[in-house]
């Protein structure tokens, strides 16, 4: 079995020419999984033997002790946060200071009963059973995760509130998210002042209708397919235009039609992208009653309602309609929580296995010399 | 010039803290390799200075950043587990100097948005200790193959694993739950976090060797596997120009 996971590992997708992802992410792959899980539990199992209750208490110790040091760390750095965002001086270090006391104080309590309860063999079966959990939440994820990648306009005033699934199915999200605002900043690039402007230019001559937009510092006619033209309309970038408004004007030849709109803020910017950030509104409800949330999705900071999380993946950005299109990403992970709970289990078991061990390495029976190295 | 200057400098008082070592001149080479850690500083704030950001944007950077945690590695080793493995310790940052000289000067970078993030410098460091460490334990591996003191060169590399292993699943799982926010995935089947894994599966194969008599002609192949599995997880991953990964903004 170890030898056939090597092979998989190995030939499947750790090299570029024979690389296959598809077969990591396939049946194969996830079989593998469930044997090792398997097997870790069995290990858990063995290592844990006569010491099930210690062990069980152990990590329910750990728990607090982990939600303990988290709770100061997270509110503490969020009345940090308030305080620097204007907030009064003192609350903001009123706050820090309770949490920090009430969540170091249970990370105290618990983490006494954790080094009590918990010997190295013990930490090793917490290994091993946290390996179990990681797996158990990709076999979850693996049967039933939803994922969507949505393509939002910024500031069209649509609501995003259904999805439709990589696997081709409509699910609603049990919420309504529209993007209204986009911003862009850009390394070695000081944000200017006033917004700039997006000009679009419709001219008449002899009846034709022809449509520009000033890109790089001059008029870029864009190509017939952009105008379409009704009896008294002109339709350009989404918008739409009566021919009446397209009037003479005292510097240009011809009757024309000016458009000027605001860019979004950093889209044409040069240089390295420094921070893509999105403010967006969430509409859903809180114990039955509405509520509307404003937030900012960012990149590394996704947006969470309702057991789905929004993730900003890139942009782009239309020059001739002046819009802002995002690629976001709606996922649906039932097993996330277990897959990341065992991970940071199993940073902290292994931790406290290798550097408290008591075990020596099993000596080469051959070997008989002074320990000098 | 200053960052070839350092640079130049770490490299020999690495390389001299290694002789002195094989000579058995503890003290010497302990002040050597702290003039190696002192230089090493030096060359951390020279980069950090010149890349106007925190210097892990490039390989030469990384490799840089490796005397820094292997000069106090080697003392809390003597100090703390009693063994005295400066030499190769030294060894190990010499080898990481040699590598940031060969590697080209790139002299600004700047954080894309998906490195923005806390776990940034705390998954890089983790990897740069690891990594580390399981050179010592490979140089440690080679040398038990020779001269006097095999199995305490052995039991030494041993050490020295338990004490990389943490970071190197730090490494890994801090990498999943960053990329968790990040790409919307905890793992994507990247070629450098298949490479991960597999480094880290050939150190939990060593642990589950370790414990039987049987296997002991097994341990010494089992280090130099693994670290021939962090040589193509740190270099030939990143340097190879046909691979495409989704982590090649750390070429």
């Amino acid at each position: 079995m170890v030898l056939g996971a090597a092979c998989v590992l190995l030939l499947a997708g750790a090299f570029p020419i024979l690389g296959a992802p598809a077969v990591f992410r396939g049946g194969v792959m996830m079989l593998i999984g469930v044997v090792a899980a398997l097997l870790a539990l069995w290990g858990g199992w063995r290592l844990s033997a006569g010491k099930h209750a210690q062990f069980i208490f152990g990590l329910v110790s750990l728990y607090f002790t982990t939600s303990g040091l988290i709770t100061a760390w997270m509110y503490g750095c969020k009345a940090v946060e308030h305080a620097m965002l204007g907030g009064a001086m003192w609350f903001g270090a009123l706050a820090m200071a309770c949490t920090m006391v009430v969540g170091l104080l249970f990370a105290v309590i618990f983490g006494f009963f954790l080094l009590k309860l918990m010997s190295p063999r013990l930490w090793l079966a917490g290994v091993h059973w946290c390996c179990t959990l990681i797996v158990a939440g990709a076999v979850l994820d693996y049967c039933y995760e939803q994922n969507a990648y949505i393509h939002a306009t910024v500031g069209d005033g649509d609501k995003i509130d259904a999805v439709t699934t990589t696997a081709g199915e409509n699910h609603s999200l049990g919420f309504a998210l529209q993007v209204n605002d986009f911003k862009v900043t850009h390394y070695d690039a000081a944000a200017p002042a006033t917004p700039q402007q997006h000009h679009l230019l419709i001219t008449e001559q002899g009846g034709q209708y022809t449509a520009a937009v000033h890109m790089h510092g001059r008029w870029m006619p864009l190509p017939k397919g952009h105008l379409t033209e009704t009896e008294d309309t002109l339709q350009l970038a989404g918008r739409r235009f009566l021919k009446s408004e397209v009037k003479a004007h005292p510097t240009i030849a011809y009757p024309c039609l000016l458009v000027s709109s605001p860019m979004p803020q950093g889209v044409t910017g040069t240089g390295t992208v420094k921070e893509y950030s999105a403010a967006c509104t969430v509409f859903t409800d809180h114990r039955g009653r509405p509520e509307t949330r404003r937030e900012t999705l960012k990149v590394n900071a996704p947006i969470a309602c309702k057991d789905w999380h929004i993730y900003l993946l890139s942009y782009s950005y239309d020059p001739i309609c002046n819009q802002v299109t995002l690629v976001l990403q709606a996922r649906n992970a039932p097993g996330r929580w277990y897959a990341l709970a065992g991970m940071v289990g199993l940073i902290i078991c292994t931790a406290c296995w290798c550097w408290w061990r008591r075990e020596q390495i099993t000596p080469e029976p051959t070997d008989k010399e002074a320990p000098a190295v | 010039m200053m960052i070839y200057t350092l640079s130049i400098g770490s490299l020999l008082m690495a390389l001299a803290a290694c002789v002195l070592g094989c000579l058995r001149q503890t003290e010497f080479a302990r002040g050597m390799m702290a003039g190696c850690w002192v230089t090493a500083l030096a060359l951390l704030v020279a980069n950090g200075v010149q890349a106007a950001a925190l210097p892990f944007g490039n390989m030469r950077h990384v490799l840089c950043f490796f005397p820094l945690v292997l000069a106090p590695a080697a003392y809390y080793m003597q100090r703390c587990r009693g063994i005295d493995l400066t030499a190769f310790f030294a060894a190990a940052a010499a080898l990481s100097m040699v590598g940031a000289l060969c590697m080209p000067m790139q002299a600004s970078w700047r954080q894309m948005p998906a490195l923005q993030s806390p776990w940034f410098a705390p998954h890089v460091t983790s990897y740069v200790i690891a990594y580390g460490f399981l050179t010592v334990s490979a140089i440690l591996a080679v040398a038990s193959c020779f001269g006097s003191g095999k199995q305490a060169r052995l039991r030494a590399a041993d050490e020295v694993v338990m004490l990389a292993f943490p970071f190197l699943t730090f490494g890994l799982w801090s990498g999943a739950l960053w990329a968790d926010v990040a790409w919307a995935r905890y793992w994507a089947w990247d070629i450098k976090e298949a490479w991960a894994l597999i480094t880290w599966c050939v150190y939990l194969l060593y642990f589950h060797l370790r414990g039987y008599a049987s296997f002991a002609s097994w341990l010494r192949p089992l280090l130099l596997i693994g670290f021939v599995a962090v040589l193509i997880t740190f270099f030939v991953v990143n340097l190879l120009p046909s691979i495409q990964s989704i982590h090649s903004y750390a070429q």
